[in-house]
């Protein structure tokens, strides 16, 4: 079955088994290596893409579903100004990443800076608790988020 | 690599393995067939094993591919090899195996002397004595049950061969076991070997030994077959074979004189230690060691044994048994105070080990644990004296179980080990070895790669030598281009690798203005004379420093789903001279979920031999959302800086209990503890009541 979708701002066709994991494509056939292969059960956030601007977990996602839709994964997001608003204030927060839970945790970040440059505590909270790693921790995360979420006001001018 | 994951890593024309396992727990392997192959693909066993068919760790072996004693269910017997995973996969099915059953080992209050494979007493006074004459005997058990990591990065190696060189990229904690291990397996010379460790995530020393194992099995099939061999544990798989930590069973009977003082305790432990667990000799020193808690007592008697039963390996995991001790002594006197009615703090700091009094191993204290100012920080910052009380009250007041609010708050207190100078192993010892060059840049060889160790280090020499950071490098990503060394453990990287660089700068500090450059300094670890601990007797003081810590917890119970809520986790800690107080601070606060998590959410079930996750398909780890803000506090001094991987590990799960106790008025027995159980304590509490 053949499959387009645009993958990292250009268009792609793939010639697949439709029900193929989404990570075993983006690993194995375009050696996007910053989707992990983790929990293989979309539980654990280290395969995550973003799929037309929001966070999938790219391990339960089957092709099939791709299509039409626009991939983003770690390796383009990371060259925005967005990334740099995030990785900047994990940074500053001491939020201490293993490199293997990278994806899941700068995707949720972005995306709940997507809905809130403002967000609050508990959204959060609540938001990273799809996201399996024991590399650091939840308040770091909090304070990470926010002071990414304060990098993109001051970038975008907002108030 | 060292930047790498070893999943990352692809090799052009790598072939896929996967290990043929024994579906019996205990038996005989009478005959292995492999299936009819296609061209390109394999099947390994112990008899295709060119040397020796074992991996020794500190003094136990475990065979490769097991010959004929079947020791434990998904025991390796072989490897299949070939260029397709499903194809790989679908031929291990078909594997024939014959075997012979026998009748497994049980982990039970009586054994037979042949399942002993450690055994510690040490002891005081006339412990028994005092216990029978004694008005009241205070006793409890607590269970402790299995523990596995949950790697974000499954389990696994890459191994790839040419002419005279085999590389090995594996996650592990300890590259130069891995490259002996090898050699030893295939007949190599070390130096044909170069083992690169890839990026280790958390690895909690739970990668110490086990991934030298997987490297000599994947290896042995790439010198065979003479392809790249990579072998990735299916998260299942890892969860099912990898190592745990070891379940405990720890008795308690301890006498109060009426002074409050302890008379006298003693303690039975029993630890399942698995078909195989090499760490075993250390886990049991620990565990012997922490059983009486940080309390000192008039006399006692410490029995612990770790039994050989049918389970997959063990491994140490964080704190090497001492989280597990300190919960069951922590839990032991928790409900001795609530049933006597006396005020924690007070009593905790009569009866603690300080400054001058005798530990159970016989050794003086000579420093100053800080324990009125640990004991200050957490219950000023909890406001925990007048908490207890208040939910005391209530407690007495309560007229039924349900009338709310139902909360409780636990205040424990303990050590982490730092540096384990017990019984040491070919191979285990630490070295460092570092250069200055001409240009001035100073070059760091070492066996370990720790992000935030290594920036510790780099400013401690950047200090010492006078030199611009920038100028300070890590040289080693192999293990040929690294100075041989132990593994890199969690109470060893500051406590002992951290000196080591210190010793080695003021070396080169003191020779570079009467000798050229460059200079290389070579430093072995070796324990200072006033630490001298006599191993087979238990006598002595056994770490190179403690790291000693308070923690509050308060918890509120929902009377009709059983959940709890942490309301506030209050911790604090003797962490000596701390170099990064935001990294020390998040160290503590990442392993606090971890140790939650084994208290409330990590539940593995043991039926006939064979672990099965809680639902089959993942394993539960606490989500964040549970876990409270952290109020962490350390005090500090100009002293050496002492480990803080485990401390929480050791103290969070013991206060949580002791909160939740203070609300049920019943002890926790087993953890991890489940809403069921939970439940039935408290209807027992009522009809009781």
């Amino acid at each position: 079955m053949i499959i387009p979708f645009e993958l990292n701002g250009d268009k792609v066709f793939i010639d697949s088994n439709p029900g193929e994991r989404l990570v075993h494509i983006l690993r194995r056939r375009f050696n996007l290596l910053s989707a992990k292969e983790g929990c293989l059960s979309g539980r654990c956030g280290s395969c995550m893409v973003l799929m037309n601007d929001s966070p999938v977990p790219s391990c339960i996602m089957p092709i099939f579903q791709v299509r039409n839709t626009s991939i983003t994964t770690l390796e383009s997001f990371c060259k925005t100004d967005d990334y740099q608003d995030i990785i900047n204030a994990f940074e500053g927060a001491g939020v201490n990443m293993c490199g293997f839970c990278n994806a899941g945790k700068i995707f949720i970040a972005h995306t709940i800076l997507l809905a809130n440059l403002r967000p609050l505590k508990e959204e959060i909270r609540e938001m990273f608790s799809g996201n399996m790693c024991r590399c650091t921790n939840i308040e770091d995360l909090i304070t990470g988020v926010k002071n990414a979420g304060a990098n993109r006001r001051k970038r975008q001018n907002v108030k | 690599m060292n930047d790498m994951f070893f999943t990352d890593i692809e090799m052009s024309g790598q072939y896929y393995g996967v290990l043929v396992r024994s579906s019996i727990q205990r038996g005989h392997l009478v005959d292995i067939k492999a299936p009819e192959m296609p061209d390109g693909y394999f099947m390994y066993t112990a008899t295709d094993i060119p040397g020796e068919n074992r991996l020794t760790a500190a003094g136990t072996t475990i065979p490769i591919f097991t010959p004929y004693e079947i020791q434990y269910y998904g025991e390796p017997l072989g490897i299949l090899v070939g260029p397709d995973l499903q194809t790989v996969h679908e031929l291990v099915s078909e594997v024939m195996i014959e075997t012979e059953i026998l009748e497994p080992y049980r982990f039970e209050e009586k054994f037979a002397a042949s399942q002993v494979v450690g055994k510690r007493v040490i002891f005081s006074g006339d412990p028994e004595g005092i216990i029978e004459r004694a008005g009241h005997v205070f006793e409890s058990t607590s269970e402790i049950g299995p523990q596995d990591h949950f790697y974000a990065e499954p389990l696994g190696v890459a191994v790839s061969v040419s002419i005279h060189k085999l590389d090995i990229y594996t996650a592990t904690q300890w590259p130069f076991h891995v490259r002996k291990t090898v050699a030893a397996v295939l007949d190599l010379d070390v130096d044909e070997i170069v083992v690169t460790p890839t990026r280790i995530g958390e690895a909690m020393d739970g990668k110490i030994w086990y991934p030298s194992l997987l490297a000599a099995q994947a290896s042995l099939a790439s010198v065979l077959c003479k392809k790249p061999v990579k072998v990735v544990f299916s998260r299942q798989e890892d969860f099912l074979f990898s190592v745990k930590s070891a379940p405990v069973r720890i008795r308690h009977q301890t006498v109060i004189a009426e002074d409050g003082t302890i008379d006298a305790m003693i303690v039975r432990i029993l630890i399942n230690a698995g078909a195989y667990s090499p760490l075993i000799d250390e886990i049991i020193d620990r565990m012997t060691i922490t059983a009486t808690g940080m309390y000192a007592m008039r006399s006692f008697r410490i029995e612990t044994y770790a039994l050989r039963t049918n389970l997959p390996p063990m491994g140490a995991l964080s704190g090497w048994g001492e989280a597990q001790t300190f919960f069951s002594v922590e839990n032991h006197f928790a409900s001795i105070l609530s049933e006597l009615g006396i005020a924690p703090v007070e009593w905790k700091l009569l009866n603690a080990l300080d400054r001058g009094k005798t530990g159970n191993t016989g050794g003086e204290i000579k420093e100053d644990y800080h324990l009125a100012e640990l004991f200050s920080n957490v219950c000023t910052e909890s406001d925990f004296p007048r908490k207890y009380s208040a939910y005391e009250y209530l407690k007495k007041k309560r007229k039924n179980y349900r009338d709310g609010p139902l909360r409780g708050i636990g205040i424990v207190f303990g050590f982490q080990g730092n540096g384990f100078i017990g019984k040491t192993y070919d191979g285990m010892q630490y070295s460092m070895e570092i250069t200055m060059e001409t240009d001035g840049r100073v070059h760091i060889k070492c066996g370990f790669h720790s992000e935030p160790m290594k920036q510790i280090i780099r400013a401690e020499c950047s200090r010492i030598l006078g030199i611009d950071i920038e100028l300070i490098s890590f040289s080693g990503t192999d293990t040929s281009r690294m100075s041989a060394t132990g593994p890199e453990t969690l109470s060893s990287k500051i406590a002992i690798l951290l000196p080591l660089a210190e010793k080695c700068c003021v070396t080169i500090q003191k020779q570079r203005f009467r000798e050229p450059l460059p200079i290389t300094v070579k430093k072995l670890y070796k324990p200072a004379k006033n630490d001298a601990w006599k191993g087979p007797a238990l006598k002595g003081s056994p770490f190179a420093s403690i790291t000693p810590g308070a923690c509050v917890v308060e918890l509120e119970l929902d009377p009709v789903t059983y959940e709890t809520e942490i309301r506030g986790i209050w911790f604090s800690c003797v962490a000596g001279k701390i170099f990064d107080k935001i990294s020390a601070r998040t160290t503590i606060k990442k392993t606090i979920p971890i140790a939650l998590s084994k208290m409330l959410a990590e539940f593995i079930v043991i039926t006939d031999g064979r672990l099965a996750p809680r639902d089959s398909v993942q394993y539960d780890m606490l989500s964040p959302s549970h876990i409270p803000d952290v109020k962490v506090t350390f005090i500090e001094s100009s002293d050496v800086p002492t480990g803080i991987g485990t401390i929480a590990q050791n103290l969070v799960p013991a206060a949580y209990a002791a909160a939740l106790a203070q609300i049920t008025g019943k002890r926790v027995t087993y953890i991890p503890l489940d809403n069921t159980s939970l439940y039935e304590a408290l209807e027992q509490a009522k009809e009781e009541s």
